[in-house]
């Protein structure tokens, strides 16, 4: 391989690298509006809001939230392995995050499980609010849990595909260290998806205090 | 697997222990305020060491950093709002 082409395949390395930063950005941007509106309702309704947070899954939330770093760490481990050119294995590391992915599903699913048979469903249904002498802010509150988590779980099932995907790229050799930038802008989604849990794990299952 | 990782990792993990425990000590209002300066400090390492954040192209910085603005702009403008009004 001549020196030049090296070099350009370096620059189409960066270059996706920074169109997937561009991706992540507009991702930050999506999720800041909802931010905003939680701000917003829990000014509004700031005991409801409380209430509802201690009305939460707290250790399902904790639970994920460790399952979320652990698997951040698995997929940095698993670059790093591919690019000490050791690619059996960063595919172990790759299979061990998206399990940890589908771990996040589950924990997930027995959580909104849960709300659904206490009667909490989106937009104030289910008869929960029906003991509430005010049920607008609670509500509220779990309007935003279902939509920003859900949301959230979207993304983790997106990632997750991803993973996939790049877990049988390796297994089959199509990705290799020359291709490292593939899987580090997969890495880098995955670490967004954490970065966005790490937010929404105080504003809903830690934040139950009097304010 | 690196040293490097195994510390962020370490030290996310210590962090979320610390912000766990600190939702169980009645702060008031300052409970808000402590939960989010765990997740800050949280996002900063899992951006910084996992990201590579640090190492990386100034352009890469440069979206970060511009994202955290334009967010900055749009929550602070959205609470001048919400806590002005009567």
């Amino acid at each position: 391989m001549s020196e030049a082409h090296f070099e350009s395949a370096e620059r189409q390395a960066d270059a996706a690298r920074l169109g997937m930063w561009a991706f992540l950005v507009s991702e930050v941007f999506l999720f800041a509006g909802l931010f905003t509106l939680y701000g917003a309702y829990r000014a509004a309704w700031p005991e409801a809001f409380a209430e509802g947070v201690r009305h939460g899954a707290k250790m399902l939330g904790s639970l994920n939230t460790v399952i979320l770093i652990t698997s951040s760490f698995a997929v940095a481990s698993s670059l790093r392995a591919l690019q000490e050119d050791r690619p059996r294995v960063a595919l172990r590391w790759l299979l061990g995050t998206l399990a940890l992915a589908l771990g996040f599903l589950a924990v997930k699913a027995v959580e909104y499980h849960g709300h659904v048979h206490e009667g909490i469903l989106p937009g104030g249904h289910g008869h929960h609010f029906a003991t509430l002498s005010a049920p607008a802010g609670q509500a509220a509150f779990f309007t935003l849990y279902y939509v920003m988590t859900g949301l959230h779980a979207l993304h983790v099932v997106a990632g997750a595909a991803v993973l996939a995907w790049l877990a049988w790229r390796l297994h089959t050799g199509a990705l290799d260290a020359r291709r490292a930038h593939v899987l580090s802008n997969g890495a880098l989604y995955w670490h967004l998806v954490d970065c966005v849990w790490i937010v929404l794990w105080p504003l809903f299952y830690l934040t139950g205090g009097q304010a | 697997m690196k040293r490097r990782d195994v510390g962020a990792f370490v030290a996310l993990l210590t962090l979320t222990g610390l912000s766990l425990g600190a939702s169980y000590v009645p702060l008031g209002a300052w409970g808000m305020a402590v939960a989010l300066g765990f997740a800050a400090i949280k996002v900063s390492v899992v951006a910084v060491v996992f990201m590579h954040l640090a190492r990386s192209p100034r352009a890469e910085a440069l979206f970060a950093l511009g994202a955290v603005v334009v967010v900055a702009i749009l929550v602070l403008l959205a609470a001048a709002d919400v806590m002005t009004r009567t």
